[in-house]
């Protein structure tokens, strides 16, 4: 086996062992139960508190909001909306990694071996982006099941065309979490600077330039297909530039790590 | 040629120098000590060495290879056990050392078989299939220690790798050691003195940041040896101690005198001079001029420990 398939396997190994694989997992089934649960649970509880509220009580607003009948587009909408979580769980799992390592003297082993350390860097970033995977496909998984028996099948490939759309928001986070825990002292730094960075990136979308650049364009991009209106990026820049955000932070903590006192 | 030698390295954290000028050379084939009180540069040395950190300024080989321009060199021929060992909780000790095996290019086969070996050695084979989470410090100690050999390096670094073991245990690591000699390079701290004199052949003691003596072990010892201290133990009255001792303090080979009240009024006098035949010939003519009655006579050869002190007090040997 080669080092990077050691590597990996390490990495695969770390994910199951300490249930992030697990934790990834059930919030995907909750993104789609939570989905299908505001859809299809608001109209029910708003007749229990119509049916329970004493007569001249004006329930207009809630009624605006609740008492619409359940559709295909309500459904995505607070799927996508839901998908959020995951990239929650990216920021707050991901945060230990290398910064915690480094502070209890875990990498100090592995550091002093002869293996390519954009590998140690490259393999980390895998492992946590197929977590993050396996908490996506469940999610999808779930959210097929709840169309199909509800409404219509989706077309499948427009489906995985969003599918991929959010792997990669959610791996270009994740690469972005493996380099903020590179710059941390602890845990609760490497989710700070990476929640920082992620809603700095988000000032990208404003400025004239430099908002083509944005890590937030796949995100962006998975709702302008899953209601099937027009993009205003071409998919393949925005994959492009979220292949560009990935490699530039795992080449960039590589770095960190290599100056830095392990 | 040397298996480790360092010139001029300094390293610098802040404002603080941790070393300052250090020179080194360990021979090939040795087990070199590290002496030197908290703070000294002996983890920073051998971070160095070890390629965990840089130095500021200096240079560092290990077998001819520059530890800044040849790191992957370094790091194929070199075992390290840091002062604190943690690993990966999650992995058992089997998977710890088999995936550092395989790292090093080991065979999936070879890697089990040299783990599992390894395992034996250092007294953790019954557990091997335990996660580490539930280690105790010696147990991750003797971890430490079969991970720093996985690769079979031609040199170890240990940094204090007793320190967390109870006596037999320090004797099983030790016994281990003596083993590993024959073909590697050994280099080590303790703060546990005894057990460096007993295993090394050369020593060096650093104090901020720098070598300030060093030598094999009969050198040192010859160092000691002018350094004895002579022991009296002498009953009499206060008037008759002071006389006796403004004496003693007169004589030039006689660098220093400690006095101590001991049982039934008996006084010991303790004096270091490196003239011991000398001091055994007049002392008790001297005890009998003023009329002290001598309980006692000993020549103490001070250990390494002993030796320690006085260097870090400033009193380094000539």
């Amino acid at each position: 086996m080669n080092t990077l398939g050691l590597l990996m396997r390490k990495e695969l190994l770390y994910q199951w062992r300490t249930h992030r694989l697990l934790i990834f997992l059930l919030l995907g089934i909750s993104v789609s139960l939570l989905a299908y649960s505001l859809e299809f649970g608001a109209r029910s509880l708003f007749t229990l508190i119509k049916e329970s509220t004493p007569a001249g009580v004006d329930l207009s607003v809630l009624a605006d909001l609740f008492s619409r009948p359940p559709t295909l587009v309500g459904l995505s909408q607070r799927y996508l909306e839901n998908i959020f979580l995951l990239s929650v769980g990216v920021v707050l799992i991901g945060g230990g990694g290398f910064a915690q390592e480094i502070q209890s003297g875990e990498l100090t082993p592995l550091w002093s071996r002869p293996l390519p350390r954009f590998q140690i860097v490259l393999t980390r970033w895998a492992a946590a982006t197929f977590s993050a995977f396996v908490g996506l496909f469940c999610s999808a998984i779930l959210y097929l099941l709840f169309t199909s028996l509800h409404f219509e099948t989706p077309k499948l490939l427009p489906f995985l065309q969003v599918l991929m759309c959010l792997g990669s928001s959610l791996a270009v986070y994740t690469a972005i979490v493996v380099l903020a825990s590179t710059l941390s002292r602890g845990t609760a730094m490497t989710i700070g600077i990476a929640g920082g960075g992620l809603l700095a990136t988000q000032a990208f979308a404003f400025l004239p330039f430099l908002s083509r650049l944005s890590p937030h364009h796949p995100a962006a991009l998975a709702s302008t297909l899953a209601f099937g209106l027009e993009a205003s990026l071409s998919p393949a820049w925005v994959y492009s530039v979220a292949a560009l955000w990935m490699v530039g932070c795992l080449l960039l903590a590589t770095w960190v790590l290599t100056k830095r006192e392990v | 040629m040397w298996a480790i030698q360092t010139t001029q390295l300094k390293k610098r954290f802040g404002d603080h120098w941790a070393l300052a000028g250090l020179d080194l050379e360990v021979p090939k084939g040795t087990i070199f000590g590290l002496l030197g009180p908290n703070g000294a540069g002996k983890t920073t040395t051998f971070r160095i060495l070890s390629t965990l950190t840089s130095a500021t300024e200096g240079k560092a080989e290990i077998l001819g290879f520059n530890v800044q321009t040849h790191p992957t060199e370094i790091q194929k021929r070199l075992g390290y056990l840091p002062q604190h060992p943690t690993f990966y909780k999650w992995m058992s000790a089997l998977e710890l050392l088999v995936f550092f095996a395989r790292a090093s290019g080991f065979s999936k086969q070879d890697a089990t078989k040299r783990s599992e070996e390894l395992l034996e050695r250092v007294g953790l084979h019954d557990r091997k299939d335990d996660r580490i989470k539930g280690y105790s410090g010696g147990m991750m100690q003797r971890l430490g220690i079969a991970q720093a050999l996985i690769h079979a390096p031609e040199i170890l670094i240990l940094d204090e790798p007793v320190s967390a073991l109870d006596p037999p245990g320090r004797i099983e690591v030790f016994d281990l050691l003596h083993e590993l000699r024959e073909d590697h390079t050994i280099l080590l701290s303790s703060h546990i003195l005894e057990d460096l004199e007993r295993m090394c052949d050369q020593v060096a003691f650093l104090r901020d940041g720098q070598v300030i003596l060093s030598g094999d072990m009969e050198s040192i010892h010859a160092k000691v040896e002018q350094h004895q201290s002579v022991s009296l133990l002498v009953e009499g009255t206060q008037a008759q101690y002071d006389a006796f001792i403004k004496e003693i303090d007169a004589l030039p080979w006689i660098s220093a005198v400690t006095t101590h009240t001991e049982k039934h009024k008996r006084v010991k006098i303790e004096l270091h001079t490196k003239e011991h035949e000398q001091a055994v010939d007049m002392l008790p003519s001297m005890v009998t001029k003023h009329t002290l009655r001598m309980w006692q006579l000993t020549i103490s050869q001070p250990s390494l420990e002993g030796l320690f002190v006085q260097v870090m007090e400033g009193n380094t040997p000539s």
